[in-house]
């Protein structure tokens, strides 16, 4: 569903990413962890067809992407600037008539989940709150491809858990691909089938999150800093 | 709605202080036009002097209004971009929020200058030689037209300096754009001095009277108002320039899609 054959990519001077490969199926809810400019966002914004790969392919269900992915690719940003001229409310709406896949009931049922006021003027929006609004207009699409980049971010850590929770019972499973990178490694674990790990660029571990816990008694965070220690060594 | 209308919605949406600072700015020099043109009992003239400006300058209308959309759309890139919509759609958006702007800024300062024109009493003079509803409508349309070309042209710059931002940093992008715009007008003023440019422009010409109805002058007068009513279009050359900005706008729509990056 989504592939990636031996991509590079380059920032002027500063290599990004090195020689990625990964084939990732639908079904699942994929964890991207590593340090900060490990790639992460780089892999996301690759998917997205917001960054162009400098050599290797990135296809989503066959389709070598660009930036018309977006019709089935949902992207959640790091960033969370939207038009500050609209609420809440017009916000959905304004998502509700960019993408034909939009299911404004369920972005209702999302948006009441997060307490968002629909009226509320998102100049005048919290961090927080605004991170809630990128998690409802992102899962309100009924898309094979969902990709968020930090999606806990500027959450109050007291709700983190139950967005988490909520999270899950949004996401079509058995039609969605999700893929998640989060530095709240601890608070996600429960959601994710399996965990990428990246560093500097390259993956460097990819793992089943339920035989890591079976089969080699592990958490992510343990097994991070297990192959993170093998890398330094 | 559609998707094309609410994306143009937006951009009205996000162009509203654009639309109104222009007319804002009229407002205030018609104000003072009135009130230092009316202490030598001239105010409708000096309104009309402003009116005429406005009308004229109008010509940068798209250029200003996209360079506000687009610096605005640079700083939410990864919001910008991730739709659907092909780049065409997108820019053309753009586009048709400024012309509405354009044409309602047009009106307001065209009917100022009609008002006022005809306030200062020399329309009615000029009327009885001039067409003005003539003269009216090809500089209208033609401030349009004109609009519209260079609003492509900036677009298709400003593609290769986001284009740019990829490899340099901003001021680097700006400074190698701007140079990449200087070269390419020197170069087109070359090629426009050519035997090639001259066939591909200069044909289908067209002779538009109409302008002066009134043609009893003497000698010089008559040959200024003769050479005045007489003026050559060459269709080629309206064609040419279609062409030109058709192909600079689907470079432009074809970088944004597959080049331009978050």
């Amino acid at each position: 569903m989504i592939e990636l054959e031996n991509v590079n990519k380059r920032f002027m001077k500063k290599s990004a990413l090195q020689d990625v490969s990964l084939e990732l199926t639908k079904g699942k809810i994929i964890g991207l962890v590593g340090e900060n400019g490990s790639g992460k966002s780089t892999t996301l914004k690759l998917i997205a067809g917001l960054v162009h790969p400098s050599k290797g392919s990135v296809k989503v269900n066959g389709n070598p992407v660009d930036r018309r992915i977006a019709s089935q690719v949902s992207y959640l940003s790091e960033l969370d600037d939207y038009y500050g001229f609209y609420n809440v409310g017009q916000t959905i709406d304004f998502f509700a008539e960019q993408f034909a896949d939009f299911n404004k009931e369920k972005a209702e049922e999302i948006r009441a989940f997060m307490k968002l006021d629909p009226d509320a003027k998102l100049k005048q929006l919290s961090k927080g709150n605004r991170g809630r609004l990128k998690i409802v207009l992102t899962l309100a699409r009924e898309v094979p491809v969902i990709l968020m980049d930090e999606p806990l971010s500027g959450l109050d850590p007291m709700v983190r858990d139950s967005i988490v929770k909520g999270l899950i019972s949004f996401i079509d499973l058995e039609h969605q691909i999700v893929l998640i990178t989060t530095h709240e490694i601890k608070e996600i674990e429960t959601i994710l089938d399996e965990v990428i790990a990246i560093r500097d660029g390259r993956i460097i571990g990819h793992h089943n999150v339920e035989q890591l816990r079976i089969e080699e008694n592990q958490g992510i965070v343990e097994w991070m800093t297990s192959i993170y220690d093998r890398e330094i060594h | 709605m559609n998707a094309f209308a609410s994306l143009t919605k937006k951009e009205l949406r996000m162009g509203m202080p654009v639309f109104l600072v222009p007319i804002i700015i009229f407002i205030v020099a018609v104000a003072a036009a009135a009130f230092f043109g009316g202490r030598s009992g001239v105010a409708a003239e000096a309104i009309a002097a402003v009116s005429v400006a406005a009308v004229t300058m109008q010509i940068f209308y798209l250029i200003y209004y996209l360079n506000f959309s687009l610096k605005a759309e640079k700083k939410k890139l990864h919001l910008w971009l991730h739709n659907p919509l092909p780049g065409y759609s997108m820019l053309l958006a753009k586009l048709s929020a400024g012309l509405i702007s354009m044409l309602a800024t047009l009106l307001i300062t065209g009917v100022t200058l009609i008002i006022s024109a005809q306030s200062a009493g020399f329309i009615t003079h000029l009327q009885n030689d001039f067409n003005l509803t003539n003269i009216g409508f090809f500089s209208g349309l033609h401030v349009v037209l004109i609009a519209i070309d260079l609003s492509i042209y900036f677009v298709f710059f400003y593609m290769i300096y986001l284009l740019f931002n990829r490899y340099f940093g901003g001021f680097l992008s700006f400074c190698s754009t701007f140079v990449l715009f200087g070269v390419s007008t020197y170069l087109w003023g070359k090629f426009s001095e050519t035997a090639i440019h001259r066939s591909l422009t200069s044909w289908g010409e067209i002779e538009l009277n109409g302008f002066v109805f009134n043609r009893k002058f003497e000698n010089n007068g008559f040959e200024f108002f003769t050479e005045f009513d007489t003026v050559h279009v060459f269709l080629g050359s309206y064609l040419f320039e279609t062409i030109i900005v058709f192909i600079l706008f689907f470079a432009a729509s074809w970088m944004l899609d597959r080049k331009v990056e978050v």
